[in-house]
């Protein structure tokens, strides 16, 4: 497709290269799981491709340019190859392709955002579309094997990165640097946020629950209260009796509309964090 | 490289070559045997009937949907033609009521299935030809299109692509058919002669795997061999030491 040409300044080998480096971690993937040939070449070709394809078939601008180039299906196809018959070696070089493959996710960034921009998207869809071409590969990859998708799963830092990377892409070219710069400055931090990432242990954030930051303000403005010990008869009773019952005697805002004779207000989520409302009545006793 | 090698190897374009379209009775039963292969599969794992018929629907017209929107070819032909979703209801409902007879009715299950795999292959073929992509990607959309039906199938049941695991070679046998399309397409035989001898390979491949019982290769570690070879080439060779 002829936007390929119009924005990205880095040579055009280079995302051959990141194809297959990808498809190289397609093809082992599949290869450690005992797939055959067609896994193998299906894999790499999803890994190494998925992200391009992805982006095209989004955009909605013409046969994908995976298709139209024969060389980025051959690159897979030689990374499939490679992914058949060096498993071992390749599972020896894992730091090097860990590299390569940074490197590799900063490109497809800068060819997703840069096609959006061509195409005239605005700012947020084509850091979204830089985005998802650089993780789509890998997510389409663990699709494909049968797993919930490693980008996806707290721990791995790339998909963060390649967020990073792609804000950083888009905030350049509003600032107005020439393309080839841009890339190269996307690049290299989609590389050292990856590879700091990788050194310093840092995860990507799990959900944080704010719920119990927040429920004193429904137990004050007396809002009616999903309360699980009605609603949930699960929840009654349990290991965590006595502990709710010394938590409810502080001066917890609920202990308040106890004294007031009111039913007092259980949490709306019973988390890990919260006391469960184990301590409180059964329903006959309180009829009485 | 002259240009017809640069042609055959896609690095060149090429004219699309002359088509003849399938007879709608081809697609009809590709469609339908996909269908009903679907819902066996998912009366096999005890679904309901929500679940089969939607099994059977992906399987049946999966392919043609990876391929029309991976190529980007318009409104999937499912949604244009609308027999085709007739006829994946039909394979859905013998699936739903005849499962057990479809069962002892298996010889003539298994021609129909080892028949059709070449429509798909052919309809990926073409549709990608008349797009003038190169050879490469036209075997590609060939498979995908052959086995996108199986693989949604499979992903939908939370499932390891069969296709991708060692067994009989279905993905192979649809990749071999559709080089042979291709390569006879571009070296310019006469559209019905290629169609026959595509139809034909997909179908004695496939028959060919279940009846002499032909596995695909899995990954082969040449790791160890070519580091051998490598460093017996590299060893210092002393010439106080006489050879031999």
């Amino acid at each position: 497709m002829a936007f390929d040409t119009v924005l990205p300044s880095v040579p055009a080998w280079s995302a051959y290269l990141a194809v297959a480096v990808g498809g190289v971690a397609g093809a082992s993937h599949a290869a450690r799981r005992g797939f055959d040939v067609i896994g193998v070449l299906g894999l790499a070709a999803a890994a190494g491709l998925g992200g391009l394809l992805l982006r095209d078939v989004l955009l909605q601008k013409g046969t994908p340019v995976v298709l139209t180039d024969p060389r980025y299906l051959l690159s897979a196809a030689f990374a499939a190859l490679l992914g058949f018959f060096f498993a071992r070696l390749i599972s020896k070089l894992r730091r090097l392709l860990l590299g390569l493959d940074a490197l590799a996710m900063g490109l497809f960034v800068a060819l997703g955002a840069s096609a959006a921009i061509f195409f005239g998207l605005g700012v947020v869809p084509a850091i979204f579309l830089g985005m998802v071409t650089a993780i789509g590969g890998g997510l389409l990859r663990d699709l494909l094997s049968g797993e919930a998708p490693a980008v996806l799963r707290p721990g791995i830092f790339s998909g963060v990165a390649a967020l990073i990377g792609a804000i950083v892409f888009v905030g350049l070219y509003e600032l107005g640097l020439a393309t080839f710069w841009n890339q190269i400055a996307t690049i290299a931090t989609v590389f050292v946020v990856r590879i700091l990432a990788l050194w310093r242990g840092w995860e990507s954030p799990t959900p944080v629950d704010m719920t119990d930051r927040i429920s004193h303000v429904f137990a004050h403005a007396r809002v009616p209260t999903f309360r699980p010990h009605v609603h949930l008869p699960l929840h009654r009773g349990g290991a965590d009796a006595e502990k709710s019952e010394s938590s409810v005697s502080g001066d917890d805002p609920r202990t308040a509309l106890v004294e007031l004779g009111e039913d007092p207000p259980a949490p709306i989520w019973v988390g890990e964090n919260s006391p469960a409302p184990a301590a409180l009545p059964d329903d006959g006793e309180r009829i009485e | 490289m002259t240009p017809t090698v640069m042609a055959a190897a896609g690095l060149a374009a090429a004219a699309p070559p002359q088509i003849i379209s399938l007879p709608p009775l081809f697609d009809a039963l590709a469609i339908t045997v996909g269908a009903l292969a679907g819902a066996l599969y998912a009366t096999r794992k005890g679904f309901d009937f929500l679940g089969i018929v939607a099994i059977a629907f992906l399987s049946g017209l999966g392919g043609g949907v990876i391929r029309d929107v991976v190529l980007q070819f318009g409104t999937p032909a499912f949604l244009a033609n609308p027999w085709f979703l007739i006829y994946a209801a039909s394979g859905a409902l013998i699936g739903f009521f005849f499962a057990k007879k479809a069962q002892t009715w298996g010889f003539a299950y298994n021609a129909l299935d080892v028949a059709t795999m070449g429509v798909w292959v052919l309809l990926g073929c073409q549709k990608s030809l008349q797009l003038g992509l190169p050879a490469v990607s036209v075997v590609f959309v060939g498979v995908l299109a052959s086995v996108g039906g199986g693989l949604l199938m499979n992903l939908l049941c939370g499932e390891v692509p069969t296709s991708f695991q060692p067994g009989h070679w279905h993905a192979f046998a649809a990749m071999l058919a559709s080089i042979t399309y291709v390569t006879l397409a571009r070296a310019g035989a006469p559209p019905l002669t290629a169609e026959a001898a595509t139809l034909a390979t997909a179908a004695v491949l496939k028959w060919s795997a279940v009846r002499f019982d032909i596995r695909t290769p899995a990954p082969i570690d040449l790791s160890e061999v070519v580091r051998e070879r490598l460093a017996r080439r590299r060893k210092p060779v002393d010439p106080s030491i006489p050879s031999g």
